[in-house]
């Protein structure tokens, strides 16, 4: 177990410390958020309805989106530099890779949030900083789901044609459980509700986070095989 | 409101009914199409 | 006979007990007295939820066999039953809709079951795409399996998220939906429309896996 945490560790690290120097990756995601949020923003009439009703689904969908972006670019990279081939010769445990990629995705995701964010609560005029810590633990918590099976999902698509328009389709449906929950909480902690009203949509969030990654860790060395 | 009381909602009915039936036998008919092209 | 002839016996027979289902349902069990006649809707939806569940509920099972076994005929019933699950699937679509109109007085509903059937219906086309787009048939049944017991897991999640939304935002209703009892009468058209469905589905898998092979003869 420590073993297969531990070359996960080394994996994310590399493919990591790949799009610091490159740098582009980080960016075109932060301005594609930023682009995104303008948008909405544009979008609405503001006399019509109140920002603090709309707020929880543009934060989901812009993430959303950032993620999905995030997600086939991750696997871009590795077709590009033919990495998996490398990879898949050397005596890593499969698992390791997909715990690996899960981990650099994880990361990469969580900074382009941590950027947006306050990228919303100024373009949005949302009190964010009163909540910000059960957001942040929320937004952590969705994460990890949406990018275990994303990062799963990208593995099943790397060679087929199109994989860029059969990775959004293959993955909405299993995001919807985490975005309704990730929403529903967002709005209750955007009107200032108590925390323990949204206990049974974090349970709901932490088991599907469990499920899945632990679900995508057992097969995902069936993706890789021959 | 039919003369007991009931709603006279039965148009939905037979609109649910009708396309059920189309569905189905459509299915069943490109089931034993490609059934009989088969080598 | 070969497996092909059986499943069209099954899928045949199953079409004229649908039509016995309906001549019983629409003239010889009585019209219920709040919903009026869109209430008889409900035997042929609700059989249809459950031949759609089963159909993916299978995929499911079939897609763990292969993977624990790589025998390729559970692959085969795999992609059978997603492509009945999904015509199953459209039946839902329309009757649910057709039946949500005259009860909650809006076309679509986001309760549990139409949510439901939506993402099902989506996760069957995925799969299926999926399996369009693979050329090697070992990559594929071995994608495919993966994804299919990813989505078998996900619906109690589905379903457990719009639970959860509904309770906390109850919908108006125009008019009250059937009691979970029903009389005997009714109780019985059900039963004989869930034999019905369920005889199709059978009939429709049988006939799709004949065709998936390229050998369809059984003793």
């Amino acid at each position: 177990m420590g073993g297969l945490l531990r070359d996960a560790w080394v994996l994310a690290r590399k493919d990591l410390a790949l799009e610091v120097r490159t740098r582009t990756g980080i960016v075109s995601a932060v301005v594609f958020t930023a682009l995104v949020l303008t948008v909405f923003n544009f979008g609405r009439d503001p006399t019509a309805v109140a920002v603090i009703d709309l707020a929880p689904s543009i934060l989901w969908v812009t993430f959303t989106f950032a993620g999905v972006l995030s997600l086939n670019r991750a696997f871009q990279l590795e077709l590009e530099n033919q990495a998996l081939e490398g990879l898949l010769v050397s005596p890593i445990d499969r698992r390791s890779l997909y715990l690996g990629k899960l981990c650099a995705n994880l990361v990469f995701l969580l900074l382009v949030e941590a950027v947006g964010l306050p990228m919303f609560a100024l373009f949005f005029n949302v009190a964010v900083l009163k909540v910000l810590l059960p957001l942040a633990g929320l937004i952590v918590l969705a994460t990890v789901g949406f990018v275990a099976v994303g990062t799963l999902l990208s593995a099943l698509v790397i060679r087929v044609r199109f994989a860029e328009l059969m990775l959004p389709v293959l993955l909405l449906p299993f995001l919807i459980p985490p975005l309704i929950g990730a929403v529903q909480v967002t709005a209750r902690l955007f009107s200032g509700r108590p925390l323990s009203e949204v206990v049974g949509w974090l349970k709901l969030l932490l088991a599907y986070d469990i499920v899945f990654v632990s679900l995508a860790t057992l097969l995902f060395p069936a993706t890789v095989d021959e | 409101m039919w003369a007991d009381g009931t709603p006279p909602t039965g148009g939905y009915a037979i609109a649910a009914y009708l396309l059920t039936a189309i569905i189905l036998l459509t299915y069943s008919f490109l089931l034993f199409r490609r059934g009989s092209k088969a080598p | 006979m070969t497996l092909q002839s059986r499943g069209r016996w099954i899928t045949a027979s199953g079409l004229l007990f649908l039509a016995a289902v309906y001549v019983r349902a629409i003239w010889f069990t009585p019209v219920e007295r709040l919903q009026g006649g869109a209430q008889k809707i409900f035997y042929l939806h609700a059989p249809a939820a459950w031949s759609t569940l089963l159909a993916m509920g299978l995929v499911g099972v079939a897609s763990i066999l292969y993977l624990l076994m790589k025998d390729e005929r559970f692959d085969r019933f795999a992609a059978a039953s997603a492509e009945v699950g999904t015509a199953f699937a459209c039946v839902m679509l329309t009757t649910g809709p057709l039946w949500a109109k005259p009860i909650w007085g809006t076309w679509w509903t986001w309760d549990a079951r139409l949510t439901l059937t939506l993402f099902l219906f989506f996760l069957f086309i995925g799969y299926q795409l999926l399996r369009g787009a693979i050329a090697e048939p070992g990559t594929r049944a071995r994608f495919s399996a993966v994804l299919g017991i990813f989505g078998m897991v996900l619906v109690p999640f589905i379903h457990l998220s719009v639970y959860l939304f509904r309770t906390l935002h109850p919908q108006p209703i125009v008019l009250k939906p059937s009691a979970p009892s029903l009389p005997d009468s009714m109780l019985l058209t059900l039963l004989l429309s869930f034999l019905a469905f369920t005889m199709l589905y059978v009939g429709f898998v049988t006939q799709r896996y004949a065709l998936g092979g390229a050998q369809s003869h059984v003793g």
